[in-house]
């Protein structure tokens, strides 16, 4: 039986038995993986070091029954490796990991690995740390994720006719911005904003992170640039899976809190 | 449909009924069933009245929630208790673990769950309402929010806070860290951090 030793980070955990979780992990070699932890809720197992939480990061190693194609794997061992406390001191930072978790889950297979995909959610998850506004890190993490699945819409120009200029809608359906032009002939669309589209065609959300400093004031008004990216990359994502996740409503109520 | 039970019926219902318990599987089922079987009739009157007085006397204090047979529940019609201090747990199980401490003077409100929206339960699932209520009344200086400090619980915490920072009440949480008795060794990140960020002076 194979075993396997990698990062992972917890993107859901249910309860089983009294003492028992199957959880769903993102691990950064081989992907997404879900697991059976015996005992993990008695603590006295020091193989888990005492309880796996929703989010954590750390050190699994994993049997992987494949000869048996067994989709459930044993979790044999459990080791956090990193604590991020602050992520818990204000409501829009868990809510917007939750986010994350969420469509990570849901968008991706078991077994595909995404390494990039792993080290975005990580630094999302230490960048909401230390965040005052979650929309920035969380359209980031978006980005990387539906790039890293293959699903990254065109943003620079017109899907249909190449234009550069006055990008007004956005379609999923069609994987990209649409002009003013183009856009009558288009029934599925999202309208954009002129700031939400600089964002997006700047290619800024892919260069690598500025940390996020909080600002002085609790009561600055967010640029509109900050949650339009969000709001846009959020209406693909719902689209890809379906149906919205439940996370993005309680998100975008938010704002500042 | 019909399914085959096998030649004794009663026992075979009884089996299904021991299976449908958390933690029960077949062989222990059919081993609780035996063992019913061999006791005399008493047993098996004592063991059906328990059952069903569970289910008919235990009914949820209106004011706490706690599980109880008389409403209000003896923490809540305690006049020795502290009222203006309420600690809030998640289930009845976090009560009976604080209250055998035998530290606790004030009474309880008991949530009956955490917000988890990933799971679709939502505030309005839970008995916030009633807590806000009262802490309305006037009666409350001090909710301790001693709910289980995951995600989940983290999340439930935060927004009770949000909604008592209107009210004038203090809100407090239990500290974290090291359990007792528990090795360095085999902590994890997040208790150390805990740990660390909350240490006192001897």
């Amino acid at each position: 039986m194979p075993r396997i030793h990698d990062n992972a980070i917890v993107l859901a955990r249910h309860d089983f038995s009294e003492t028992s979780q199957v959880v769903a992990l993102l691990t950064r070699d081989h992907g997404k993986v879900r697991a059976m932890a015996k005992g993990i809720k008695r603590g006295t197992k020091t193989r888990f070091a005492s309880g796996m939480d929703l989010l954590d990061i750390g050190h699994v190693v994993l049997i992987r029954r494949v000869e048996r194609g067994e989709a459930l794997s044993t979790l044999t061992e459990w080791k956090q490796t990193r604590s991020l406390p602050a992520l818990r001191e204000r409501l829009f930072r868990i809510h917007a990991a939750q986010y994350s978790a969420d469509v990570t889950g849901r968008l991706t297979e078991e077994g595909d690995p995404h390494v990039a995909l792993y080290d975005a959610l990580v630094e999302a998850l230490e960048s909401l740390a230390v965040a005052d506004e979650p929309f920035q890190i969380v359209a980031r993490f978006q980005y990387a994720l539906l790039d890293s699945i293959g699903s990254l819409p065109r943003f620079e120009a017109c899907v249909h006719c190449d234009r550069r200029e006055a990008l007004t809608h956005f379609s999923s359906h069609e994987g990209g911005m649409i002009c003013e032009s183009c856009g009558p002939r288009q029934t599925e669309k999202h309208a954009v904003s002129n700031a939400t589209c600089r964002v997006l065609s700047s290619g800024d959300l892919a260069a690598p992170a500025v940390p996020p400093r909080a600002p002085e004031s609790e009561n600055v008004p967010l640029p509109e640039a900050y949650p339009g990216p969000f709001r846009l990359l959020d209406y693909h994502i719902s689209h890809l899976m379906g149906t919205e996740s439940v996370m993005s409503a309680k998100l975008l109520s938010y704002g500042r809190t | 449909m019909t399914t085959n039970r096998g030649p004794i019926e009663s026992l075979a219902r009884l089996r299904e009924q021991f299976e449908k318990l958390p933690g029960i599987g077949p062989r222990s089922a059919e081993r609780l069933a035996f063992h019913i079987l061999r006791e005399p009739r008493d047993f098996a009157a004592a063991l059906s009245r328990a059952v069903l007085d569970v289910k008919d006397k235990v009914k949820h204090c209106r004011t706490c929630f706690n599980l109880t047979e008389n409403d209000p529940c003896s923490i809540c019609a305690d006049p020795h208790r502290e009222h203006g201090e309420v600690w809030v747990v998640e289930q009845p199980q976090d009560l009976l673990v604080l209250e055998a401490t035998g530290l606790i003077r004030g009474t309880y409100h008991v949530l009956m769950g955490h917000i988890a929206p990933l799971d679709g339960i939502e505030p309005e699932d839970l008995t916030i309402d009633a807590l806000l209520e009262r802490v309305r009344s006037g009666s409350v200086r001090e909710v301790v929010l001693a709910l289980n400090p995951t995600l989940d619980g983290d999340g439930t915490a935060l927004h009770i806070q949000s909604l008592l920072k209107e009210l004038d009440v203090s809100v407090t949480r239990p500290s974290r860290g090291l359990a007792v008795g528990s090795q360095l060794e085999y902590a994890t990140v997040s208790m150390l951090d805990a740990a660390i960020r909350g240490r006192s002076a001897m």
